[in-house]
């Protein structure tokens, strides 16, 4: 298995870059999820509005029922579930730890948003496919070995026989 | 200055860098939710981690990175429990804890010597 990542000059401070740029994507928009109105519940507005989405336009009738039957019945729940994982996924991309495995999670986390809203009205489908091949471009690369935490710590977890550190190779 | 000096310095000048958004409202340009309780806490920290950088100082990155971490536990705990210390946002959080992760993996990168 190819273990290193080359990329042309330029590459390196480019895909860092688009990594810290994506973090900045995961920071802002953490910032709309509100628990103090149940995450849109009452007003019928915010997140909850965006998931009913699936539901109301439908796109993939597996998730709509999932959405239907099980997140709006239990939103407060799935509403810290988001503003937690988008949380830490701008935390973490921007740090640039264990970017591969959160670049998985964002493309998990896109694939979510992508099945609730593409086709509710005004949306620009292009968007969340933007979202999940930058996500894919981050996995791709290892971005966080360039100017991240991955590229300073993972030599000595290379070097460690310890099970977390060989799980952090592979997650970064 | 090795590595992981230049990257805490960095995420020092950024935070101090991330106080300009008490002046930002709104969307497009508003990254982070910024209020006036939250910038000492961004200013402080982020003079505390150009300092460890600039120095050299590893366990002062750790102890900015700790104290970023803990800060943004403060407001997913505040948007919890609905207190107001610093009055962020889950914005404020991921920042802050992306500092603090940041920090803290620079303050723990072996040094060769």
């Amino acid at each position: 298995m190819v273990d290193t990542v080359t990329l042309p000059r330029g590459g390196p401070a480019m895909m860092a870059f688009v990594r810290v740029a994506v973090a900045c994507l995961w920071i802002q928009n953490s910032g709309w999820k509100t628990p103090g109105d149940d995450f849109g519940r009452m007003g019928r507005r915010g997140l909850y509005l965006f998931t009913g989405y699936a539901v109301e336009h439908p796109v993939f009738p597996p998730f709509t029922w999932f959405v239907e039957h099980v997140v709006l019945p239990n939103f407060v729940i799935f509403g810290w579930l988001t503003l937690l994982v988008e949380t830490a996924l701008g935390a973490f991309l921007l740090a640039g730890l264990a970017t591969r495995l959160w670049a998985l999670i964002g493309i998990g986390q896109s694939l979510a948003i992508t099945f609730s809203v593409l086709y509710a009205p005004h949306e620009w489908h292009w968007s969340y496919f933007l979202m999940i091949l930058a996500h894919v471009a981050l996995f791709a690369t290892a971005a966080g070995r360039f100017y991240g935490a991955d590229g300073l710590l993972r030599p000595s977890w290379e070097r460690s026989p310890n099970l977390p550190a060989r799980w952090l190779v592979r997650f970064s | 200055m090795r590595a992981p000096d230049r990257f805490a310095l960095a995420l020092g000048v950024a935070s101090v860098l991330s106080a300009v958004f008490v002046f930002v409202h709104g969307d497009p340009w508003q990254l982070v939710k910024m209020t006036g309780q939250a910038v000492p806490v961004a200013i402080v920290l982020g003079v505390l981690a150009c300092l460890a950088g600039a120095l050299r100082r590893p366990p002062m990155q750790t102890t900015a990175g700790a104290l970023f971490v803990l800060s943004a536990l403060l407001v997913l705990a505040e948007l919890a429990f609905g207190f107001s210390l610093t009055a962020g946002s889950a914005s404020t959080a991921s920042l802050w804890l992306g500092l603090g992760i940041g920090l803290v993996s620079a303050g723990r990168t072996p040094r060769e010597p």
